[in-house]
């Protein structure tokens, strides 16, 4: 019993003896600070990669699908006798009624969006280029549907496009249905087509899963002002906020650093709304949309819309704002290029990103407030570094 | 009638053997279990002034409450060193630190002392050796920040060492007179991290200060089969001190440098063996410290140190020529105050207590392995003079720390031990 009592009297971190440097340990500070600059901007962004596909459309957002599928080449597609799609969806109260038609061209999964085939090229035509063939029609119920693809029907050129470039999968209801993907999800719940054909006159039943997936979103109404900031997913909305620190010394410690406002609601199809506020690497002004940013959020925070829409988002952005006081102004100034002490551009304070986290979550928009008391705010707690032993 | 007082005394004995044992034997369980911690530290006290004044690093000394001017810190002790011989000592240290109704414990093991010592012709002797001075480990949380889940975990690591070496020479076979040259080194290193609750370090400031300085220390013994006498003095001590600060590992503070004068000390100690298996020995250690200064800039101010002393008495009682038991008491005020925030004004005197033992194991065609355990009891319950009583004042930082010392002596030819103060 005595050895455990020391063993535990040797382990714990109780503050026993702080008070001995204690005076040694400037006070610490608070300061809040308000948004210097902000702005809003609307990007079509690649969905590929990601758990849940979106299918649908209401009077905010409309939602296909493009899927590809490893078919090797050297199968033989005329001895096809069945060829199924198979989907799965994790809300199985949900119908929708849809049809799918042949991809037009090849697009990758890294780049695909509304607009894009990738990350370089258009579509012919926004929303993604198809074959005007509808290949199979039916309805998504419970929680999973196989449908049967009129295979026999297609000429060869048809055939080729679905094995090369994948399909199309189009809404027919108003609504909007989440659908696995093949990715960060089991294999069981995955896309996949269940092809039969004759071998050697023998009839082979033969499993392939999705070799890409992605939702391809536009947003048919904002319901929002120009000058509105606003937050949201399938279609990236993102603001950008800035904060002038300068009055914090570059040698403080932050604490505690707290991004808060209040936003209002535009639309969501979930309660539970996740935020992430990410470091822009690059000038805001004059790049704009295309200021690049941490492909990570240094900062994630889970909204619950409230009944009473009385709940303020709190973001800890303190590794942030710590590195924004690490990496003053001066250093950029006293070091001009080619200046090897010049810290890297990268690192210099400017501004964040607020967007959905991930931007293929369920979707949401949300408006934050330029002015007013809920607007964004930075509460930051900082400590000035200790004093010395003797003074 | 005989038999029976020869009988009580080998029970006394036999009682203060199992005594001594119980504590070296509770020391070293203290100290294993905490070694078990990652955390280290002498004294939670160590975050001040510059640290802990290091005993003497034998342990032979130590288990008679540790009376320095009757060490091989007193450049004259060596009367009748006939042969090379040197002292290996290693310390292990675990404290228990109490305030505010909060216990937490912390230990370290390092090796503290080295010396040689060889005689030259003309009864001169040469000598030699590595001590630490000051010891400036320690280990402490604080509270949690308001508001926030961080809190900041200090680590300091570090110390002053003196390189000595000196000439004695001895007169008469019973007098010694010697003097040293040491070179003072050292340097610490504070690590202020700010820790969250799953142990993620998210920024550390560090503090690292380096100090030289060269001093000199002259002594003398006498030393008689019944009766001996030592003293040491050592005049001022100047160290140069060389200040880093680096704020998050990124941003160098500019480098500070001070010089801080400590006053002389001086120490005396006395030892009688009135009888064949028994003596006693007493010890006086004085730091008068209160003019000590920092020179800052050109700015000179006082350190707010203080004058201080330190006493022991300790006894060595030999059971046979082979296995001798010591005890010891002592006594002494840190020359430097705990901090004023436990009580919100002014600054508490630090005092301490200590009970020592100590023994040795004789180990054949060697030398010798002397074993040291110490019970020291520090408190801050003092103010303005009048004791405290911990209930009174609870945020009173109390230590209770014990020492386990190990010395190896080794003689160049191994004798049967007649062994007399200093080697």
């Amino acid at each position: 019993m005595c050895l455990t009592a020391v063993l535990v009297l040797s382990c714990n971190t109780l503050p026993v003896g702080y008070d001995q440097v204690r005076d040694r340990v400037p006070g610490t500070a608070d300061t809040t600070l308000l948004s210097d600059t902000a702005a809003s901007y609307v990007r079509y962004t690649p969905l590929g990669g990601s758990s849940l596909l979106y299918l649908g459309k209401d009077s905010s957002y409309v939602s296909r699908i493009a899927i590809k599928f490893s078919i090797l080449d050297t199968m033989n597609l005329d001895s096809i006798t069945s060829f199924q799609l198979v989907l799965h969806q994790p809300d199985t109260s949900r119908k929708m009624r849809f049809f799918c038609r042949p991809c037009s061209s090849d697009w990758s999964e890294s780049g695909v969006s509304w607009e894009m085939v990738d990350s370089l090229d258009h579509w012919l035509t926004s929303g993604g280029s198809f074959f005007p063939e509808t290949v199979a029609a039916d309805t998504m119920a419970g929680d999973s549907a196989m449908f049967d693809f009129r295979y026999a029907e297609f000429d060869s050129a048809v055939r080729t496009a679905i094995r090369d470039w994948g399909i199309g999968i189009f809404p027919q209801d108003t609504g909007i249905v989440s659908l696995y993907a093949g990715t960060g999800t089991n294999a069981a719940t995955a896309p996949r087509l269940r092809v039969t054909y004759i071998v050697k006159g023998k009839q082979t039943t033969r499993i392939i899963n999705d070799a890409a997936d992605a939702s391809l979103i536009d947003t048919v109404a904002t319901n929002s002002q120009p000058y509105d900031l606003l937050v949201g997913s399938g279609v990236a909305f993102r603001t950008w906020l800035s904060f002038n620190i300068d009055s914090i010394p570059p040698e403080a410690t932050i604490a505690r650093a707290d991004l808060r406002f209040k936003p209002s609601t535009k639309y969501r199809r979930t309660d539970t709304i996740a935020l992430g506020a990410s470091r822009l690497t690059e000038p805001f002004i004059p790049k704009g949309a295309t200021a690049r940013f941490e492909s990570l959020p240094s900062a994630v925070a889970s909204y619950i819309v409230p009944a009473d829409s009385d709940t303020a988002v709190t973001i800890d952005i303190r590794s942030m704002v710590q590195s924004w006081v690490n990496h003053p102004d001066t250093l950029w100034t006293n070091h001009p290029a080619p200046d090897p002490l010049r810290p890297s551009d990268t690192l210099r304070n400017n501004g964040l990103i607020l967007t959905a986290s991930p931007e293929w979550s369920a979707l949401f928009r949300l408006r934050i407030p330029r002015s007013g008391p809920d607007a964004p705010r930075l509460y930051i707690q900082y400590v000035l570094p200790p004093e010395d032993r003797f003074r | 009638m005989k038999t029976l007082q020869i009988s009580d005394c080998r029970l006394q004995i036999t009682s203060c053997l199992r005594s001594s044992v119980g504590i070296l034997l509770s020391a070293f369980c203290i100290l294993i279990s905490a070694f078990s911690s990652s955390a280290s530290a002498q004294s939670f006290f160590n975050s001040r002034g510059l640290g802990e004044i290091t005993p003497a690093g034998e342990a032979r000394i130590a288990g008679l409450a540790g009376p320095s001017a009757l060490s091989t810190l007193n450049p004259g002790i060596f009367v009748g060193l006939d042969q090379t011989s040197f002292h290996v000592t290693v310390l292990g240290a675990a404290v228990l630190g109490t305030q505010y109704g909060n216990s937490r414990m912390l230990g370290e093991v390092r090796p503290a002392a080295l010396n040689v010592a060889t005689p030259l012709p003309f009864a001169t002797r040469l000598f030699a050796g590595i001590n630490q001075r000051f010891s400036q480990d320690f280990n402490v949380w604080s509270d949690s920040l308001a508001d926030t889940a961080y809190r900041r975990h200090i680590v300091g690591r570090g110390g002053i060492y003196a390189l000595r070496v000196g000439l004695a020479k001895s007169l008469f076979n019973k007098v010694c007179v010697g003097a040293e040259f040491d070179h003072v080194m050292g340097g610490s290193r504070e690590n202020w991290q700010f820790e969250t609750e799953n142990s993620g370090v998210t920024s550390t400031d560090t503090i690292e200060v380096d100090y030289v300085g060269n001093t000199f220390k002259v002594g003398g013994s006498f030393q008689s089969r019944v009766f001996s006498l030592a003293a040491y003095y050592e005049p001022a001590l100047g160290l140069n001190v060389r200040r880093y600060k680096r704020v998050h590992g990124v941003i160098t503070d500019t480098t500070r440098y001070y010089d801080i004068s400590l006053p002389q000390s001086y120490s005396v100690a006395a030892a009688v063996k009135p009888r064949g298996r028994i003596g006693f020995n007493a010890g006086l250690t004085v730091y008068p410290w209160q003019d000590a200064t920092i020179t800052s800039e050109g700015s000179r101010s006082g350190l707010g140190y203080r004058n201080v002393w330190r006493g022991s008495i300790g006894a060595e009682y030999d059971i046979d020529s082979l296995h001798p038991v010591r005890i010891g008491y002592s006594r002494q005020t840190w020359y430097y105050g705990s901090s004023y925030y436990a009580r919100g004004q002014g600054s508490d005197a630090i005092n301490e207590n200590g009970i020592h033992v100590g023994t040795s194991v004789q180990i054949r065609q060697f030398g010798s392995l002397d074993i040291s355990g110490e019970l020291l009891i520090r408190d801050s319950h003092i103010y303005e003079g009048v004791a405290v009583p911990p209930e009174d004042n609870p945020g009173g930082l109390r230590e209770y720390a014990g020492r386990l010392m190990l010395t190896l002596s080794y003689s160049e030819a191994w004798l049967k031990r007649t062994r007399r103060w200093g080697y």
